[in-house]
């Protein structure tokens, strides 16, 4: 279990004052213009050192991102994008970093711009996260005001200017590409890659966009070193993390738990234990909606990393515990997965455009069993034909949920496609 | 440089290219549906997937840049899967009603289900089914069909510059519409019927009209502009069906205009099928014989000078030097192929050409347009220079009435003194086009009709000499005229102009009124005055009983452009040859050879009896004949004249595009088009409209 | 008709009837051809296949054992009276529209629409 020492959202549960003043005494904006003195390799390297990783899905990692960004300011400006356009089911951190903790993310935010070269930087909020927003641009109003963003940030010679932009609410626009191209003002539709947003992004100027949760994340790694980062949590799966839980829990909550803890020690100490006892435990996903599902057995040794949960066949993605209880009717569960997959599909490309409503209206048919056997490796194959095909992750993500229930629920698929078709002859019998 | 290696052949690329690119160099082809060469890359169908090593997942060919040392794979089993995949998920919800679609035969979602797809569809859910939508009188839609290539919003956005093409709705929903549902206003809408790889969009004139595959197709040129747009045209029986662009990276691209496409059908209506006699007052059905012996009754005892000729906007250029070669042995020498009266200098041939030639424009560096709208006057050349505005930023400076040209034109203003003050450099104008390396002026026919018109075309050549719009050294001609008819260029290359003494058309008109002249012959000039040709005895010869018929003493019925095989010379001074699609109907003949007929009647029997040797004739009236299909670059001169100036604004060339000459007024759908895009009475409409 | 036919019909033949064109039908005495007799037809004129009427057609073709009566051609209202091709001749069979019926062509959507001065 985390250290209370070691945790870096100190007042995410917003129990303290939102406030500049008592985000200053809780240690934020603290030698924040020596940082930037050493320099924009320092930076990125106390960061990619650090084994920090995106917390926003994909768990790239963020100095890796930041050092693909030009070394030299050319002709077009740089910028960065914060995605907090939190819209993945299940996920509810960076909004509460964005209500409580808007300090930290503003601090991260000036030392990423001096890591990138970013000047400008823009945060995409989520359309919904109305109040977030508002909470946003107090604090930003408030830094400004003494004078830790605009043209001197912090006092480092570095201007950098914090826009708050707020989405109309399309999951996909969650999409890095898609949400540059929300951000200019066009239809969220997500971008071919190549080329990648650090060479042409917004504007078509080299951009970088990352997480929230990654980016309030830098101030403490850097004040306390990247190796009290590197040294909690498991190698490559490094430090902290804020963990979402929902579902059949006794207490939801996030939480901000070592990388690597287990999901068993992760459910009964922070939540309560499952609704029912562990034993009345059918499934989790692990990582909001749009990784595979694991079945008790996998969930009784497996580790919140993103490699442990790699090895299963599922993923850390933004680490928000979906729990499921036996009560749970897991077709119907998943089939209403799709069909918000279905819904947020951006339409651009074949195979989610296409894909997503096919898988759909199968599951529809399967959560009551009226399908044919054979019609399970029909669904399978058809996530396999839009897994990996699609220009964004979305198309994986919308297959990944269906690959995870027919991989650990086949049986159950079966059952309800036989018992259906046996009370279809009874009726005519 | 890149050297990479697809199935096993290794080829080396220009960088920058695509896998795809770099797939057709070698021969081999990635399907694809909305890829295509000259849109931006969408990469939006997933088709062209191909495998590529040390890739997971399988790429689109069509957007990745082609890297040293990539190893792809276009028909392994990865690659074929994926694209088995891609198919199926068209497949499901496109309705299997190739029977009743007019793309069937040239549709690549069929031909390509046949070779990528699969042999049995696994879908058993409700299709989708998506409402038609008015896209006006030329497209038809039928949404259901739609794939979601987006080349249609993609040609709206980049070619045409009417961005009135656009999808709505996300996902399974995602729609293809016109903003505010209103017919797609561009002259060059035609093009998303041939771009739409599937039949969402196709032609409303041609609908259920005919299989591709019943079609005989003959490669042509247009005449409806003076472009000379390479087209194809598709006829069955006496008919001809459609007009569909022919590849021309010179002149046209892949597009046409959407009077060369859809004016066809004018073809079928007004037409002069047997000659006719004016007898008592009215015009009689005759046969040939009969109406030549009319013309020699007219004609006796009148001396040449009484004679004259006028060539209209359409007519070839085999025609008017068999008119020219009878005028010149009847005596005459008052001819004019300048039916508008436009001041165009027939000595300096730079003087009337569009000397940077269109795929030209594309190295230019600033653009001053005098007394021209080409996005009416000639659409296809104007997505020329929109190519050229979106690649590098073309400022154009325009004098001349305000128009949409669908890229930024700064509108210095509508007056021809504007000119003086340019080509003196005392215009902040003047000074930018100094500036840059490759300056070009575009002179319009609307500022060479005035009458002040030859100062006009004076100023320009100052303009150009001055502003070093001519520079030789580095092959750079920026002087351009801009024709707007088919047959002016080559009337001016065979001397069809006004002899020592001739008149020009307002003189003949003049004569003609005054009773000076006796006879005149109008070859297709339907644009003159003829209430101002007096007692006159008018010969109209022509396809489309116009203005000129109903005037005329005897009209002679000739052949219309695609009923011929003949030559025109474009804009740039390019000769061009048609072929004949079908023969031209009842009693109508080639136009070289009704005046063939005739002369012998008259007793100066031309020299030439075969194609071949009026061929040979025009090669010796002007050597530019030899090289068909190729641009000589015109000697600079003199040319123009210096005179006063007029204080008038300039008046537009073409008031209305869609109807410009004898058959796209004939025709029923230019009609449509006129009501709807000029007149604007296509509101509240909806698809359910017919 | 050959001189072999001519022979064996002279030797072998057995004259069965003739119909209402003056053809002449035969059937072999005695010999039989794969189990059953051998019918033939002496053409009046060219040979013409046509001009077989029914009833004789079906016997030829050994449908029915014996020649039907004369009178079966004309057993029943309906029937109607057996002519001979006239594919090629004036009396044959031209449909509504077509121009060598009427000698005049209808118009259809593929014709232009002639200039009538007025």
């Amino acid at each position: 279990m985390l250290r209370d020492k070691d945790r870096i959202f100190t007042n995410i549960y917003g129990l303290q004052d939102v406030s500049l003043e008592a985000a200053r005494r809780r240690g934020d904006w603290k030698g924040t213009a020596e940082f930037i003195a050493k320099g924009r390799s320092w930076l990125v390297d106390e960061v990619k050192n650090s084994g920090l990783r995106g917390r926003g899905g994909a768990g790239f990692s963020t100095g890796m991102k930041w050092s693909f960004m030009p070394k030299e300011i050319g002709d077009r400006p740089h910028y960065l994008v914060i995605n907090a356009d939190e819209g993945e089911p299940g996920t509810c951190k960076d909004r509460d970093i964005l209500r409580h903790e808007p300090h930290k993310l503003l601090e991260g935010i000036v030392l990423a711009c001096a890591a990138v070269g970013a000047h400008a930087c823009y945060v995409y909020t989520r359309g919904e996260f109305f109040r977030e927003a508002e909470a946003l641009q107090t604090a930003i109003d408030e830094a400004a005001a003494a004078g830790l963003l605009g043209k001197d940030a912090c006092g480092s010679g570095w201007a950098v200017d914090v826009h708050v932009h707020m989405g109309a609410g399309a999951y996909i626009c969650g999409e890095e590409s898609a949400l540059l191209e929300s951000l200019e003002g066009k239809k969220g539709m997500p971008r071919l890659k190549p080329p990648f947003p650090a060479n042409v992004g917004l504007f078509g100027c080299p951009t970088t966009v990352n997480n929230v949760e990654s980016i309030a994340s830098v101030p403490e790694i850097l004040r306390r070193g990247a190796t009290w980062f590197a040294g909690l949590g498991r190698p490559k799966n490094t430090g902290t993390k804020l963990f979402c839980i929902s579902g059949h829990v006794n207490a939801p909550c996030t939480v901000e738990e070592e990388m690597g803890v287990s999901l068993r020690e992760l459910i009964e100490t922070h939540c309560g234990g499952v609704r029912g006892g562990w034993d009345n435990l059918l499934a989790v996903i692990p990582g909001g909606s749009s990784v595979p599902v694991i079945p008790k057995s996998v969930c009784d040794s497996v580790r919140m990393d993103f490699d442990s949960l790699q090895e299963v066949k599922s993923g850390l993605g933004t680490a928000a515990v979906i729990v499921m209880d036996k009560s749970t009717d897991i077709v119907r569960a998943i089939t209403r997965l799709a069909r918000f997959y279905m819904h947020e599909s951006c339409g651009q490309c074949t195979p989610c455009r296409e894909g997503t409503g096919w898988m759909w209206r199968m599951l529809e048919r399967m959560s009551v069993g009226d399908a044919a056997l054979e019609e399970i490796d029909v669904l399978d194959d058809v996530t396999r034909q839009v897994e990996g095909h699609t220009i964004c992750a979305l198309g994986d993500a919308a297959a990944w949920p269906i690959q995870g229930l027919i991989r650990h629920f086949r049986p159950e698929l079966e059952r309800r496609i036989a018992a259906f078709h046996e009370s279809k002859t009874r009726k005519v019998a | 440089m890149p050297k990479l290696t697809i199935d096993g052949i290794e080829v080396e690329v220009e960088a920058g290219l695509t896998i795809l690119q770099a797939c057709e160099k070698i021969g081999i082809e990635v399907p694809r549906f909305c890829y295509h060469e000259r849109l931006s890359i969408a990469g939006n169908c997933r088709m062209c997937l191909v495998d590529l090593e040390r890739s997971p997942k399988p790429v689109v060919a069509c957007a990745m840049p082609a890297a040293d040392g990539m190893i792809v794979r276009t028909n392994s089993e990865k690659a074929r899967k994926a694209r088995r995949g891609v198919m199926e998920f068209l497949l499901i919800n496109h309705p299997l009603d190739c029977p009743i679609c007019d793309q069937g035969g040239e549709c690549d979602l069929q031909d390509q289900a046949l070779f990528y797809g699969m042999d049995r569809g696994r879908y058993r859910e409700a299709r989708r089914a998506v409402p038609e939508k008015y896209m006006g009188p030329l497209i038809k839609t039928y949404m259901t069909r739609c794939i979601h290539c987006t080349r249609c919003v993609r040609f709206a956005t980049e070619v045409a510059g009417v961005p009135e093409i656009g999808a709505v709705g996300r996902g399974e929903r995602m729609e293809i519409i016109t903003s505010d549902n209103k017919a797609f206003g561009s002259e060059l809408s035609g093009n998303v019927i041939d771009l739409c790889p599937v039949g969402a969009l196709t032609s409303g004139p041609y609908s259920y009209a005919a299989r591709p595959w019943e079609l005989e197709k003959t490669q042509s040129i247009d005449v409806l502009d003076a472009l000379g747009s390479n087209i194809r045209v598709d006829s069955r029986g006496t008919e001809v069906k459609r007009v569909l662009p022919r590849t021309s990276e010179e002149i046209n691209e892949e597009w046409i205009s959407d009077k060369t496409r859809f004016a066809v059908d004018g073809l079928k209506r007004q037409r002069i099928d047997r000659p006719y006699v004016r007898v008592n007052g009215r015009l009689r059905p005759a046969t040939w014989g009969e109406a030549f012996t009319a013309i020699g009754r007219a004609l006796e005892g009148v001396s040449g000078s009484q004679i004259a000729a006028i060539a209209g906007d359409l007519a070839d250029c085999e025609s008017m030097l068999a008119l020219k070669d009878l005028m010149e042995a009847l005596g005459s020498p008052n001819l004019d192929c300048r039916q508008d009266g436009a001041k165009l200098d027939p000595s300096c041939r730079a003087g009337y050409l569009f000397n940077s030639t269109i795929a030209g424009v594309l190295a230019a560096d600033a653009c001053l347009m005098i007394g021209t709208n080409p996005r009416i006057e000639a659409p296809v050349l104007n997505a020329r220079i929109r190519k050229r505005w979106i690649r590098a930023g073309l400022p154009v400076f325009q004098i001349g009435p305000e128009a949409d040209l669908t890229y930024p034109a700064r509108h210095i203003g509508n007056d021809a003194g504007l000119l003086q003050a340019i080509a003196g450099g005392r215009h902040e104008v003047a000074k930018l086009l100094k500036g840059v390396e490759r300056p070009m002026l575009i002179l319009g026919q609307a500022a060479l009709r005035r009458p002040d018109g030859a100062a006009i075309l004076a100023l320009a050549r100052e303009i150009a000499e001055t502003l070093g719009m001519m520079k030789p050294d580095i092959g750079w001609n920026g002087f351009n005229v801009l024709h707007t008819a088919a047959a002016r260029v080559g009337g001016l290359d065979i001397g069809f102009v006004p002899g020592s003494g001739g008149l020009d058309t307002a003189g003949i008109i003049a004569a003609a009124g005054g009773g000076e002249i006796k006879v005149v012959y109008l070859l297709g000039a339907d644009e003159i005055d003829t209430s101002g040709l007096g007692s006159a005895f008018v010969i109209y010869q022509g396809h489309h009983g116009d203005a000129g018929a109903h005037r005329a003493d005897v009209v002679l019925p000739g052949a219309a452009y695609t009923e011929k095989a003949a030559t025109w010379v474009n804009t740039e001074g390019r000769p061009q040859r048609s072929n004949v699609a079908v023969l031209p109907p009842g009693e109508a003949r080639e136009d070289w050879k009704i005046l063939r007929a005739l002369s012998e009647v008259l007793g100066c029997r031309l020299p030439y009896d075969t194609l071949r040797q009026i061929a040979i004739r025009l090669r010796d009236v002007n050597p530019i004949f030899t090289e068909t299909g190729q641009v000589v670059p015109a000697a600079w001169g003199d040319f123009g004249a210096k005179g006063k100036l007029d204080a008038t604004p300039f008046v537009p060339a073409i008031s209305n595009f869609y109807m410009t000459d004898p058959i796209s007024r004939a025709s029923v759908t230019m009609a449509k088009c006129t009501e709807v895009f000029v007149a604007r009475r296509d509101e509240e409409r909806t698809g359910t409209h017919a | 008709m050959s001189i072999g036919t001519r022979l064996y019909t002279l030797l072998r033949g057995e004259l069965v009837g003739t119909d209402s064109f003056g053809n002449r039908y035969y059937r072999s005495k005695g010999r039989r051809l794969h189990g059953r007799e051998r019918r033939w037809v002496l053409y009046k004129g060219d040979a013409e296949a046509t001009t077989v009427p029914a009833e004789w057609s079906a016997w030829l073709h050994h449908t029915a054992p014996q020649p039907l009566m004369e009178r079966a051609a004309q057993a029943r209202s309906w029937q109607k009276e057996q002519h001979p091709n006239r594919t090629g001749t004036p009396a044959a069979y031209r449909p509504s529209g077509s121009q060598l019926r009427t000698g005049v062509h209808a118009r259809t959507d593929s014709d232009y629409e002639p200039w009538i001065p007025e």
